[in-house]
């Protein structure tokens, strides 16, 4: 008996060293602490449109963060000084005074982008972000963030961020869908639109 | 000259006489190393325990027990789900209680007795009929315990609608050897009670009854309960003792538990929304002066629907034009397959010091799902999640793409299938010893915990993540504590503790939405506790006193939370983290036999709980775990907790016999916070709020008002004597809240909360009241 009890005791204790073992070998499951938060106060894209009336000029003055993935830069001369950028609840154009965006921001980069002092206006119904308005001629002309300040307004979080472009019929196509990656099935472009390019090739300034 | 060195336990005065409060020091408790913040102070904890709940009272603040251990076996689990206390309840007189965190159906600790009992209560339970066996020694090697209830309450006479359990405990003990003992243990309650919802203070004031509960209707022209919770789950356990030559004691417990626990509630989809305290239904939604005064006028003449109307949801359903119900009684159920196993071993290394190890491992695994438990008339019920948004897939909805649009019937599973797994492993050890001047111990214990989800379904929301079994998690923690007791003499002693534990998540805090995915919520940092107390203590003949300062920081708590967002028009799922918390404050504890018949307890508790900085929030959108904001809570200094921070409490009690005994208890609690909302304490709400005062008004913290409370207590016996035995009878009554002081038992803070326009009064908090005055009256007949 006393060596019946001897041998569970070992067993147990060595069962338990096993444990231990493991518990050196596996990783734990913790999450690492949040530190130095600076100005982290997310919003949406989504929530950032609906403070936009069309036709106005919102300044940001509050301190919001936004994170989105850029879906179209100006690699293919497509999209002139900006990025489009989504999250899941939107899209927005962001005016980026800039050349040749696509080096720093490719597609599938997900950036942080501070608001403050940026403003909301559109052109033509389509929403965007800007670094500043002049009307002194009589007209409104927004202009990107300007180069130096990149680095003040956008942090990069994440390359090759996955993009899976939203499933759109081509009846449900909406406002709401500015600046997001869809992907519309079962059209075909008329056969006067064929071998056109979409930019206008013959007035691009370079 | 030789130093003797007393034996450790000759050195307690009258240790029979001990009074409660003053602990042996882990001597018959299997885990050493409590929690520090869960206060060893036994007579407070008694006061607290028996006459504080009407105020949410725990002493120092913080609640760490989530269940009891048991015949050398700790039955609560990591995962949600199982209440061990609810299993067994009613078999409260099986069972006696060992320590504080200990109790044993063992049933050799029973002297030899068989009783009949009975009650009536208007508090708990109407009706109860109890009987008990306890055969002593038998044959010289045995012994048996039985114990058998049922409770029973006409429907609707409590205010939580109604109670039904019956239960069976049996326990039998064998001496196998001069040193070795073997027992099993077995009890079985099945159970069904009702449960008051909480509600806004509109409805107690409309409805003039503070124990109105919204949550229950009228269905075929009966009142009807909704909101039940269930249990049917056996528990057994096994245990082999044996005493070694020098009286060293080697423990091995073996227990497990399989069955069900559930519980119903009403369930809607894509209708109106039939709850009468919905606060769109209320006068105070009304903007139109006239329609509020029509509204009440109309209350005044139908008091009937301040209930649920049943019979309306009934034919709402039959009305459907495809036979889908739009309302049903859903029964959420858990699937219980518990293992335990543990190990202890006591070994007295000198008369003056003693060592303690133990290992246990536990293997929890719990099924969730839906049954439909009533389909309110309707033919079928359609096997959709109603409440996702409808910005997504056209699938989404889907809560099984396998077997889509399937049609439910009564009896059957809906919604989430999935399964949780906890295994855990942990060992523990403590070191005594004793001189005779100095009493010292160390503790620590070693923890490693692994989780993983099983998905049985694939739903449309998260179609790759629902299904088949997810990653392990794996948590390791520990805890350590230590103490040093000086003696000054045979009366005084000073007590120093030191304690610091690294605690990991249980399930709840580690999946932010198990029915749907296995994603871990943020801020899952180990919650660390640091914590010290200094404890005085004189124990004289006729007064035993002690006073105590603890303090304890808390690190990296959280709180998780999902609710309808008013700002982003969607359900979305609230993470808090890295909150630091402060308890501290001090306790006394006095009792004394004033004159022989005579005694007082006197105990106080006086202490801060505060948050000690400013927690990181997130908000990520329910359907597609987006992170639409995040910040800090502007919460430093906000209080920590709900429980009163100031309790004074004092009991009477006059035995002039031993038969007899009146014992009268008052206490009064103060500085008791409500339980607040935290996220609506945010930075963005701040830099958003349209003006400073308002503000400033969400950010004071709100207090419950100072309550007194009063009970009575009377035993009277009776024995009588008959040629063979005697005949014990025995009468107890007690009242509870003996001046029906109208208490809020609980009053807390919605989580919906107005973000758009950041009113106050649009989603006022919510309560529950204490019952009210109650009374109890027993009658238990013993056979000696």
């Amino acid at each position: 008996m006393k060596n019946n009890l001897s041998f569970l005791a070992a067993f147990t204790m060595l069962l338990f060293a096993l444990c231990c073992c493991m518990a050196c070998f596996k990783k734990a499951a913790y999450a690492s602490p949040v530190q130095g938060q600076w100005s982290d106060s997310l919003i949406s894209i989504k929530q950032l449109k609906r403070l936009h009336l069309t036709g106005a000029v919102e300044p940001i003055q509050k301190e919001w963060m936004l994170q989105a993935v850029v879906v179209a830069n100006d690699e293919y001369d497509n999209w002139y000084k900006s990025l489009v950028i989504q999250d899941s609840t939107g899209g927005i154009m962001l005016l980026l005074d800039g050349q040749n965006l696509f080096q720093d921001y490719p597609v599938g980069t997900l950036i942080r982008l501070r608001l403050k002092d940026l403003l909301l206006s559109d052109y033509r119904r389509m929403v965007q972000l800007v670094g500043a308005v002049d009307s002194s001629s009589g007209s409104l002309v927004t202009g990107g963030i300007p180069l130096p300040l990149f680095k003040q307004h956008i942090q990069i979080v994440q390359d090759n961020f996955p993009i899976v472009p939203l499933q759109v019929q081509f009846k449900n196509l909406h406002d709401s869908l500015q600046g997001r990656l869809i992907q519309i099935s079962n059209i075909e472009f008329s056969a006067t639109d064929t071998s056109q390019t979409f930019a206008d090739k013959k007035n691009k300034s370079r | 000259m030789s130093l003797s060195i007393a034996p450790l336990f000759a050195q307690i005065e009258n240790a029979d006489a001990l009074p409660k409060q003053f602990d042996a020091l882990g001597e018959s408790s299997i885990y050493w190393t409590p929690n520090l913040l869960q206060s060893n102070n036994a007579g407070l904890h008694d006061m607290a325990r028996f006459h504080g709940f009407a105020f949410n009272w725990v002493p120092r603040g913080w609640i760490n027990n989530k269940g009891n251990q048991v015949n050398g076996i700790d039955w609560r689990t990591n995962l949600n789900g199982w209440d061990p206390n609810f299993s067994y309840a009613g078999l409260y007189a099986g069972f006696k209680t060992i320590d504080i965190n200990t109790t044993s159906s063992n049933a050799s600790l029973f002297t030899k007795i068989k009783s009949v009992s009975s009650s009536l209560s208007n508090a708990s339970t109407m009706q109860e009929i109890r009987l008990q066996w306890h055969s002593g020694l038998v044959k010289k090697s045995y012994w048996i315990n039985v114990d058998a209830v049922l409770q029973k309450t006409p429907l609707g006479y409590l205010a939580n609608g109604l109670k039904n359990r019956q239960g069976i405990l049996l326990s039998v003990e064998k001496s196998i050897a001069a040193k070795q003992q073997i027992g099993f243990s077995f009890w079985w309650s099945p159970v069904q009670q009702g449960k008051r919802a909480p509600t806004v203070q509109e409805l107690y004031t409309l409805t003039k009854n503070t124990m109105y509960n919204p949550s229950w209707g009228w269905l075929d022209g009966k009142p009807f309960y909704a909101n039940t919770k269930k249990s049917n789950a056996p528990v057994m356990s096994l245990h082999y003792d044996i005493r070694t030559k020098k009286e060293n004691l080697i423990q091995f417990n073996l227990g497990i538990v399989l069955g069900t626990q559930s519980s119903t509630q009403l369930d809607w989809a894509k209708a109106a929304d039939p709850r009468p305290d919905y606060y769109k239904y209320l006068p105070s939604y009304a903007i139109d002066e006239q329609l509020k005064k029509n509204l009440l006028n109309w209350y005044d003449i139908h008091p009937e629907f301040f209930q649920i109307q049943f019979d309306q949801l009934k034919a709402k359903n039959l009305a459907a034009s495809n036979g889908a119900a739009k309302y049903i009684i859903n029964e959420q159920v858990q699937q219980l397959q518990l293992f335990r196993f543990s190990a202890i071993s006591n070994h007295t290394i000198s008369p003056n010091s003693k060592w303690l190890i133990g290992l246990a491992i536990h293997s929890d695994q719990i099924g969730y799902s839906n049954q439909v438990a009533n389909l309110l008339g309707a033919k079928f019920y359609l096997n959709y999640n109603s409440w996702v948004g409808d910005d997504g897939l056209s699938t989404a909805f889907q809560n099984d793409l396998q077997n889509p649009d399937r049609k439910i019937k009564e009896g059957e599973s809906w919604g989430a299938n999935y399964s949780l797994y906890n295994q855990k492993i942990y060992a523990w050890t403590s070191l005594n010893g004793a001189t005779p001047f100095l009493e010292w111990g160390l503790g620590m214990q070693m923890n490693i915990d692994q989780f993983q989800r099983k998905g049985i379904y694939q739903n449309g929301l998260f179609p790759d993540l629902s299904k088949g079994q997810s990653e392990t998690a794996f948590f390791p923690s520990y805890q350590y504590q230590t103490y040093l007791r000086y003696k000054f003499n045979g009366r005084c002693y000073l007590t120093a503790r030191l304690s610091q534990e690294w605690e990991a998540p249980d399930a709840s805090d580690l999946y932010m939405d198990p029915a749907n995915h296995a994603i871990q919520n943020p801020f899952l940092l180990p919650l660390i506790h640091l914590g010290t107390e200094l404890k005085l203590q004189f124990m004289g003949s006729n007064i035993k006193a002690s006073v105590v300062y603890f303090a304890q920081s808390n690190q990296n708590e959280r709180q998780y939370k999902l609710f309808y967002h008013d700002y982003f028009n969607a359900f979305v799922r609230a993470s808090a983290g890295q909150m630091q918390t402060l308890h501290h404050g001090f306790e006394t504890y006095l009792e004394t036999n004033w004159t022989s018949p005579i005694q007082f307890n006197i105990g106080n508790s006086f202490g801060w709980y505060t948050i000690a900085n400013e927690p990181l929030y997130e908000i990520r959108l329910s359907d597609n775990v987006y992170k639409v904001q995040s910040g800090k809570l502007l919460l430093k200094n906000f209080p920590a907790t709900s429980h009163p921070q100031s309790v004074q409490a004092f009991t009477i009690n006059y035995q002039p016999s031993y038969s007899l005994r009146i014992s009268y208890t008052t206490l009064y609690a103060s500085r008791r916070a409500i339980s607040h909302d935290l996220f609506r304490r945010s930075d963005w709400v701040k830099d958003n709020h349209p003006t400073n005062d308002a503000w400033e008004a969400l950010y004071t913290p709100v207090w419950a008002p100072n309550q007194w409370l009063s009970n009575l207590f009377i035993s009277k016996t009776f024995q009588i004597e008959t040629n063979n035995r005697k005949i014990n009878l025995r009468l107890t009554s007690s009242i509870r809240n003996l001046f029906n002081a109208s208490i809020p038992s609980l009053i807390f803070e919605q989580s919906r909360y107005d973000y758009k326009n950041f009113s106050l009064q649009k989603f006022p908090p919510k309560y529950i009241y204490d019952l009210g005055r109650t009374y109890t009256i027993g009658l238990q007949l013993s056979l000696l």
